[in-house]
């Protein structure tokens, strides 16, 4: 691996989750940064905010998990959409806890936010292999 | 059809044997003859009448035996699945038990002797193993919901003075108001019917908003077919397009941080209604309060 990525944003409701997935992305040294939202809503809102040096964060990878509650995954992808291209991540990676119900594969098909789709827990083989197939210069 | 074809055939043979009998028999044997043809054709139609309503019958007894072999068949179903919601979830409490109790006990014994990422790894554990133990009493209950189907008359008046009993230290130290207006005598099942009216009171002290009082009002109207219940609060409300979602089970609004629970409350709810024959639904805004509704046949 050459160069880390800057920022890779995690957006799962459950705690634990979160803090699992942080300690792998670590072990798996591909990013200097790690930020974990437990709400779509707090996932948006940091994604509008604006940096000390006035850019939008832009995360390089976002990891977003689809059963939450209040705004689930699909509903924050809605809500991403609209968002300017500066504040959007560079690649949406969703995660899934089960298989994909057929009539979810049918609405993921139609957005081309998605970039791809992973089991959880997330592995550092899986990370590896992340990067190695959307950062091929990293 | 069938009759009319008869018909003709005793017709045509008729008038072949008068043919054939022309100016042999005379005019007496020849009305005997028609008159004969009369009498069988009568004798025709009811029998062919009689076979039509035995068809009837036939297809009638057809369907009933289908539909009470469909009947069963359901009921059979209904019995294997509450039986595995049961079974599954009884058996799933065990390990379950034994994963949090030797969790807790590493903590007891061990905390503060791994580092920071063990101790906060411990703690997940414990918090896990304590929610997938609730998730499964959640289940068990909601499995058990209408296994016993024992109807009687409900005063609801009385009935929301016990759970207002039930429930005082809650009530006290949320500071809520309960108005309860004049509420029927109806027919249900009393425990179920209870655990309505006491699910709901607690959802609205559950999301009541911060540094407001919850006031809890509750109502009923008499409709055409069924009595009309009411209950509103001051809460935090909800936005509309949620109103389908808080029935279903498990399904939650909140993140387990802001608000405690399971996601299993309203879904008995709903279960227990339309075990009743009724229905059970929501109207909300964000900060503006939400007003449970549900009907019972009268």
């Amino acid at each position: 691996m050459k160069n880390k990525l800057n920022c890779v944003l995690l957006i799962d409701d459950d705690e634990s989750t979160n803090f699992l997935h942080e300690i792998i992305i670590n072990q798996a040294e591909i990013t200097n940064k790690v930020i974990a939202r437990q709400s779509g809503s707090s996932a948006l809102e940091y994604l509008r905010q604006k940096k000390m040096n006035g850019e939008y964060p832009q995360p390089d990878l976002i990891f977003l998990d689809i059963n939450m509650p209040g705004m689930n995954g699909w509903e924050f992808l809605e809500e991403y959409k609209q968002l300017e291209k500066a504040q959007q991540g560079k690649f949406v990676v969703v995660m899934l806890t089960t298989s994909l119900h057929p009539e979810d594969e049918e609405r993921a098909k139609g957005m081309s936010e998605i970039n791809d789709f992973m089991n959880k827990p997330l592995t550092v083989e899986m990370l590896h292999e992340v990067i190695e197939k959307y950062f091929p210069d990293h | 059809m069938k009759n009319t074809k008869d018909r003709n055939i005793t017709n045509e043979i008729l008038n072949h044997i008068l043919e054939i009998t022309s100016g042999k028999c005379s005019i007496t044997e020849k009305s005997i003859l028609e008159e004969k043809n009369e009498d069988l054709q009568l004798i025709l139609g009811g029998l062919l009448h009689m076979h039509e309503d035995f068809q009837l019958q036939v297809s009638k007894l057809k369907k009933n035996e289908q539909l009470e072999k469909l009947n069963s068949q359901l009921t059979a179903k209904n019995r294997e699945m509450e039986q595995f919601a049961y079974i599954a979830s009884h058996d799933l409490q065990e390990p379950v038990r034994t994963i949090s109790n030797f969790a807790k006990l590493l903590d007891t014994n061990y905390s503060g002797k791994f580092d920071e990422t063990a101790d906060k790894s411990l703690k997940f554990i414990i918090e896990a193993s304590d929610r997938m133990s609730s998730l499964i009493k959640g289940l068990l209950d909601y499995s058990r919901i209408g296994r016993e189907i024992r109807l009687a008359t409900v005063n609801c008046n009385q009935l929301l003075v016990d759970i207002k009993y039930d429930l005082s230290t809650i009530i006290e130290e949320t500071g809520t108001t309960l108005e309860v207006g004049d509420l029927p005598n109806i027919l249900g099942n009393p425990t179920d019917i209870r655990l309505v009216f006491q699910n709901l009171i607690n959802n609205s002290i559950k999301f009541r908003k911060q540094d407001v009082s919850p006031r809890i009002k509750i109502s009923c109207k008499k409709q055409k077919t069924n009595w009309k219940f009411a209950s509103s609060d001051n809460g935090i409300g909800f936005e509309n397009k949620h109103s389908k979602k808080i029935f279903h089970i498990f399904q939650r609004l909140h993140s387990r941080k802001d608000y405690d629970g399971t996601g299993i409350g309203l879904s008995h709810c709903r279960k227990i209604v339309e075990l009743h024959g009724g229905k059970i639904w929501a109207e909300s805004k964000p900060n503006e309060g939400t007003t449970f509704y549900f009907t019972i046949p009268n």
